[in-house]
Order: C-alpha cells, then structure tokens, then sequence
C-alpha cells in the first residue's frame, strides 16, 4: 500500500492504495467517480477511457502508481454543465441508446477534436475504433463529431 | 437497515420537487385500468401509498413515471410520452421517475420482446386522457360553461366563448375532488402534437456527462463486494477450494460455495468476498478450485452441431404452421433444392457486464441494480428466500444494455444466496470473461430448407425444419410431448406458396439458453430470407420482384418493398464490383425490410457500403427513437453475421474477452438510412425487428457480387 496524491479535473486527491490497482478502481471506488466506466478489463472495449495529460488512455489496464505527477480527465471533467461542444453535439444527434459506453466514446471524441478539429472520416475511423458499443451508435457518433467539428471551426 | 421508504419519499420529493395539492392518477390493480384519484398531502404521496403515475401540483408541475427498465431502447422517455399526449402537456417540463417493481401498482413491467410500446399504448393513453378530462371538468363547473365548450392545451384550460384560461395548477384543487372518467376519450392520430415526432430523450442530457447511474454505479452502505469464479463447464461441481490461504489476502473476508440457479440446474462457484471490488479480483487470482466436471466437458462444437444436424435429417420434429402437404408435394417434384443454414451461439455482450447488489436481513430481501424482470425477480427472491413479496424491494438502475440476458433471475439469486450467507448487502460484479462464457446465450441452430419445383420449374413444395434447443424445455417440469412455441417466428408464413411447412426438432444441451435481441428471428429469419433468394435465382427472377409476387394478399409487405425499392434505388444500373441484396422479416408485430449493398474494394476485400432500411410498425411514439432501434439492430446482426461467434470446447466456452469474440468496430460501419411507413395500424414492436432481415440482405447482396451463396455464420467477410 501506498499513499498517491492524484491530480483529477483540476482537483487534488490523497489515495492509499496498492501501486498495482488499476486507476480505474481507484477513480470509481476510492475516489467515487463512477462516470469513467468498467468493460472488459482488457483495454479492449474503450468504455475506462480518461485523459492523462490530454492523451486518451484506457485505466483498467494502468496502474495507478504510473500516474503521479499527471493531470487527470475524467468525463466529469469534461465540462460543468454540458457545454463542451462535444457533449453538446452528442445531445442533437441525440447520439446515446443504454449510453453505458458513452463516456469512454466521449473522451475518445474530445481527445481526437483536441489535436485535429477537421477531422476526415479515415481520422475518425481510426480514433474511435477502440471504443466498443453494443447498443450500434456509430452512424451518430461519426455525426456527433462532424457537428462538434464544425461548432469548433466557427 | 436504513429506512429506505422514507429515503425513496425524500428522493422522489427532491426528484419531482411536488408541493401542495396534488392531482395523483394511477390504477387501482395495475394496468387494468380502474384508476383511483387521490387527494395528498405532501408527506403522504410516497412510499407504501405511491401506486400512481402521474402527480400534478399547485404549481402545475407534471411528475410522470417510468415503470419500465430503461436499457437504450427509450421507453424512459417513450411510456412518460403516452401520457403527456393525451394530458396536453409538453415534454420539456415534466420530471420523469424511475419505479420500482410492483405489479399491483404498475401491471407488467418486464422489458422485452419489444413490447413497452404495444402494451401501454391504450392504457397509458387512457389514463392521461382521464387526467385531462378532469381538468376540463373542473374549469368547466368553475365558469358555468359545457364540457364541449372547452378543450385543453398545453396544460391549460381553454374555452369557446371567451379569451379566459385556467392552468392546470389552477384547478388541482378541484379536479382532485372529481370521479375518474370511465370511458376516457383518446385523440386521434391527425390531432397528435408529439406522439410520431423525433422528440429529444430526457435520459440522454445525463448519458453524455457520467450522471446516469448504471447498477454497476450504485452504492449501498455497509456493502462488500464479491467476485465469483463460477464452474467453468455448465455443470461442474466444486470439490475443493485453498480457503485458507485466500483469507490471509488483505482485504478478504470470507470465501463461500456458491450455487446460481439456471432454469433446472444450479451453476456453482466459489465467491471471494472482500472489502472492495479490485481486492476480490485480486484474490480471485490465487483462487483455485477443483471441480468435478464428470461428464460435461466432453463436447465440442462439432459434436453439438452433428447432434442437430442428425434429429434434423432423422425425424419431422413437430410442425409449427403448414399449408397443404409438403411431403406428398416434394417427393413428386421434378427438380429438388435441399440445403443446409447453419448459425453459431451468440453472446449478449451488454457493454455493463452482469451486476447487482442483494441485501438480505431477517425477513426481507432489497435488489438494487439493472434488470428487465422487475416483477420476475420480485417473486423470484421471494420464492426462494422464502420471504413475502411484499418484504422484497427492487430497485432499477439504468441498464448498460440488455438485449434479453438481463431479464433471467440467475445472477439476482447467487447475489442473494450470498447476501444471506455473510449478513451483509453484497454488491456482485462479473468479469467480462465470467460474462461471455457462462450464458445463457442465443441457441445455434441447424436449419434444412427444402423446395420442390415442378417440370415447368413452379415451385410446389417448400419446407423449413430447424434443430435446435428449446428454451422453454430447461425448465423443471417442461412438458416436452408439446411444440415449443415460437421458434420459427421471423419466417413469414405470408408467402403464397402451395405446400409448405415449418418444422421445429428440439434437441438438448447442456448450455443454457435464453431470448437474445430478436430470439428465433435472428436464426430462422437468416435461413429463411437467404433460402428465398435461392428459390428466386432458380426461378431466374428478381429476388426483390419474387417477393412482391408471392405477397401480393399481404398488401403491407407489398408497400415497404415498394417503398424499399425506391428508397435504395434498387433497379439502378448495376456497377461491376457491387451487389445488392433484400430480406424482409415480420417478427414482434412489425415488418422490417432492408437492402444491403456491398462493394469490392482495391484491396480485393468486400465492403458493406450501405443499408437502406424500411419499418412499418404502425403508429409510432418516438421517430427519432425508431431511427436509432433499428441502426442499432443492424450493427449487432452485422457482428453476428461476420465478426464473432461463441463455440465450445471440452464443454465450456472458447471466447472469453472482446479479443476473441470480436465486436463490429465503427471503422466496419456502413451508412445507413432508415425509412418509417407512416400509417394508422397499430403500433408494433420496434427494439428486435430490425436485426433478422440484415444477416440475409447481406448475403444476397454477397450472392449477387459473387456468385457465391453464404450458408453458415459467421463468415469471413474479408475472404469472400
């Protein structure tokens, strides 16, 4: 066990925990940030995805001892009220059916918009295919985004 | 135990923000329609006395509920919109609130079979019409006037005569005091103002921020968490365990047999319960267990699918419909046509694995999680538990995805098995892996499709027999002389054929199976539909125009082909490379037809390119919604035809993580448009009837490109 001071949407944390915990665990369990969600476990579905210093990383498989020193986003993060263009895309495409995935999708979404604010459909291919979603909104993410692209273009 | 009814009366207060008078409708003995109007005041709305689904305030605040599990198909947003039609009130102001189960108060609850909307169409309409009605009443008394002189509108009062209104907050009062209509009136389609518009979903502000709360997010106080490595084969027993070396981990404080109810069986395991949920994974790591697996890790999926494919080419099984007489017809045609569809089982795959958490204490029993059977599960703890209905409370989450695997009682039973074992609310969680190997999955099926053609190449005979497990016969009990029901549902019988039969030959397994989106449809609507085709292109016509023929007494099939036709373009001029291909299935009360195109591309790999699709399922609530059902169907069959499949090896399961059983990804997404028939039948299903068509649209549009005729799922699209 030992204590980490993690820095999580402009907020310091004090955890105690084992260096090999998942920082999925530590931000659901320890911390209570229940929007980051659990999948699969194995970085496969994309649902654990957060940004580490702006990069979209998946946090089941990412110890917590390797983030120290880090800023932290989680999907709470993301905006106070709804009003990042992205949440907001993602409300007139009305883009989420169960929306278990939808935070993983989301800070996948934002990570991509954040280097790339035109992205074509190849980019877009290539940034979410790692998010899983068994409910099938594809069609409206890919829309979602265009819409946030063009929003941030203005 | 904290008071819960009185922290649910606090919640709902907040949640609704109620003051004052109310006007509070509901329904006397569930959804049979004998509403009761009741006069509260604040503090008596709630808990025990809360059998009601609409609340109206002084302030003409509309509290409606929701009294169905919310698992992405929009009744959250779809139930509360029945209601608020026939009351004349918009959507953006009401609060919407989540029941839980009670089947006294709300009637049928149960999630599935794309049934919300077909069930409380009438009666949800009928209680807003009677809420509405009242109001008109009470203005009316107050300004002298007759009832057919005032109308209402968006929560008002008006009337003829003058320019005066009353607010719905206005009259509570009154309208409180009031008899329910008996016979309420319901508008009519041509008067909808929101009923068949794309209406934006109220849960969704809250899916796109972390805000839902999924059963996977919930907490109770004093809670442990478990984590159970279950019998790797269906029915393995546990001979040992090394719990005396998992008790010395941190964080663990107990270990115990566990045993899972799974229709006749019991599934057992080991439980690791322990302070949090990442101290049970890590324990679980160092469990080992012994089983006994005696006899069930002996078969393959070769051996599972020989079975099926010997009782089907054995026997005639039972007859589920006919017309005529195959036999004699086909063993007197000319030129025969017999051929084999095979389809593996699936796995439901919900993105939030299996979840709850079951708190037993003394003689009651509290659920708190994501199921579609809140009734189901109700009864189903109380009847094992041995405790009253009444002393067991569901509550129900947002659901990360059900698709038919949340509404089995199994994992609610084990959480309360070991609830009552340690003495504390246990919150279970399942590894991805536990979830996709254990099932209960969709069946695989074998399916032998026949047609005779006679010398003058008419078709004469046709027949479709499909092997496979029945679910209905794991039950204890199943009496197993009588037809299982439904099991080729998505095959249309509409077809004007002379001489056909549809066969069903159960055979047993030990792998327990359950609905998955579509159930029967998914398998028997792939053979069927791709069969068409075969019959068509031995007829040398097309298969689109084939269709329309043999449906010419069924004139709503006719009118979504005609309309699918036109909307994809079918007859345009064909560019070498691409194929196009149509199925249509009737199944849940709606028809759904869809035309896929594929095209080769550079790279020498097929391409799904697009799926045109069109729906008639008569009035309609939510547009937008019917829109995302069916993109939704159409990428879990897309998976299902070409990405993934569950087979089994030495009795248990081969695909345990997304590494292996692979889901479609948005980069293998195709456009799709989605077409809804506007007509004023009544309303069918919409969350299942857009996944049977597109497995065999795709492989008639692969047939048209390549000649090549697809007979067994999964294929790989990227060796065709």
């Amino acid at each position: 066990m030992a204590l980490y001071s993690l820095k999580i949407n402009s907020k310091e944390y004090q955890v105690e925990s084992d260096p090999s915990t998942p920082l999925l665990w530590v931000i659901r369990d320890q911390i209570g940030l229940k929007g980051t969600k659990f999948g699969c476990g194995i970085a496969q579905c994309g649902a654990c995805t957060i940004h580490l210093d702006g990069n979209p990383v998946r946090t089941c498989v990412l110890p917590v001892s390797a983030v120290v020193g880090k800023k932290i986003t989680t999907i709470e993060g993301i905006s106070k009220d709804n009003s990042h263009p992205v949440q907001k895309a993602w409300i007139k495409e009305q883009v989420p059916q169960c929306g278990y995935c939808q935070s993983g999708q989301i800070m996948s979404a934002t990570a991509l918009l954040s280097r790339n604010t035109t992205p074509n459909n190849e980019d877009i291919n290539r940034a979410m295919k790692g998010n899983i979603c068994r409910c099938g909104t594809y069609p409206r993410i890919k829309k979602a985004i265009l819409t946030a692209s063009k929003e941030m273009n203005k | 135990m904290r008071d819960v009814s009185e922290m649910n009366r606090r919640k709902f207060l907040k949640v609704s923000g109620i003051t004052g008078t109310v006007l509070a409708l509901g329904y006397t003995s569930g959804l049979g329609f004998n509403s009761s109007v009741k006069k509260y005041e604040d503090d008596e709305i709630l808990g025990s006395n809360m059998n009601d689904f609409i609340f109206i305030d002084e302030k003409g605040k509309v509290t409606i509920v929701n009294h169905r599990p919310e698992m992405g198909q929009g009744v959250y947003q779809a139930m509360p919109m029945l209601i608020a039609e026939e009351l004349e009130v918009g959507m953006e102001g009401i609060s919407i609130v989540q029941t839980q189960a009670s089947r006294e108060k709300y009637g049928h609850q149960q999630v599935g079979g794309s049934s919300s909307v077909r069930n409380s169409w009438e009666p949800s309409r009928k209680l807003g019409a009677a809420a509405r009605m009242m109001f008109i009443s009470a203005a009316c008394v107050r300004w002298g006037l007759n009832e057919s002189d005032c109308y209402a509108k968006n929560g008002k009062v008006f009337n003829n005569k003058n320019d005066d209104n009353l607010s719905y907050g206005d009259l509570v009062g009154e309208a409180s005091k009031l008899d329910t209509p008996k016979e309420p009136k319901l508008k009519s389609k041509k008067d909808f103002r929101i009923l068949g518009k794309p209406l934006p979903r109220k849960d969704i502000p809250l899916k796109v921020n972390g805000e839902a709360v999924f059963g996977l997010d919930m907490e109770v106080p004093d809670m442990l968490y478990a984590s159970v490595e279950r019998s790797p084969v269906f029915l393995g027993k546990v001979k040992s365990f090394n719990k005396a070396e998992i008790m010395t981990i941190s964080g663990v404080r107990d270990v115990i047999k566990t045993e899972m109810p799974v229709f006749s069986h019991k599934r057992e395991g080991v439980a690791i319960v322990a302070d949090s949920y990442f101290d049970a994974l890590k324990a679980r790591k160092k469990l080992k267990v012994e089983w006994d697996e005696s006899g069930y890790n002996i078969k393959s999926q070769e051996d599972i699918f020989e079975d099926f494919r010997k009782a089907g080419n054995g026997d005639d099984g039972f007859v589920d419909e006919s017309k005529g007489n195959f036999r004699k017809a086909f063993d007197s045609a000319i030129k025969k046509l017999e051929v084999e569809y095979v389809l593996p089982y699936q796995a439901h795959s919900t993105m939030e694995p299996m979840n709850c958490i079951v708190s037993v204490k003394d003689e009651t029993c509290e659920f708190w999680g994501p199921t579609q059977s809140p009734n189901w599960i109700r009864r189903s703890l109380s009847q094992t538990l041995e405790i009253d209905e009444k002393n067991v409370t569901i509550n129900v989450s947002f659901l990360g995805g059900g698709f038919g695997r949340r509404a089995f009682n199994d994992f609610p039973n084990e959480a309360a098995f070991i609830s009552k074992q340690i003495g504390k609310p246990i919150k279970v969680v399942w590894k991805r892996e536990d979830d996709t190997t254990q099932g209960p999955f969709r069946p695989g099926s074998v399916n032998l499709l026949k047609a005779g053609f006679d010398a003058n190449n008419n078709l004469v005979a046709m027949q479709h027999k499909t092997a496979m497990q029945a679910m209905g016969h794991q039950w204890p009990n199943s009496d197993k002389s009588k037809k299982p029901s439904g099991m080729l549902e998505g095959v249309n019988v509409e077809y004007d054929m002379p001489n056909w039969s549809t066969n069903v030959v159960p055979v047993e397994q030990h792998i327990p199976v359950m609905w998955w989106r579509s159930v029967h449809a998914s398998t028997a609507g792939f053979a069927h539909e791709s069969f068409i085709d075969e019959i068509a292109n031995e007829l040398n016509k097309d298969p689109l125009k084939y269709r329309i023929e043999l449906l010419q007494k069924e004139p709503r099939f006719v009118k979504v082909l005609e309309r699918i036709a036109e909307e994809s373009n079918w007859d345009k001029k064909k560019k070498t490379g691409t194929g196009i291909g149509v199925a249509i299935v009737k199944s849940f009360g709606s028809i759904c037809a869809h035309v896929v195109e594929v095209e080769r591309q550079s790279n020498k790999k097929l391409q799904v390119k697009r799926v045109t699709s069109v729906i008639d399922c008569g009035q309609t609530v939510n547009n937008d919604t019917i829109k995302a059902q069916t993109e939704g169907n159409i990428i879990m069959a897309l998976q299902a035809a070409f990405k993934g499949e569950i087979t089994f090896e030495n009795g248990r399961v081969v695909e345990k993580n997304f590494d292996k059983y692979k889901m479609l990804r948005m980069d293998q997404t195709p456009e799709i448009s989605v077409h809804i028939m506007d007509n004023e039948e009544a309303p069918g299903g919409v969350g299942e009837p857009g996944l049977p068509p597109l497995a065999p649209a795709l492989c008639n549009a692969i047939f048209d490109e390549s000649k090549r005729r697809i007979r067994k799922l999964p294929f790989n699209l990227d060796k065709v």
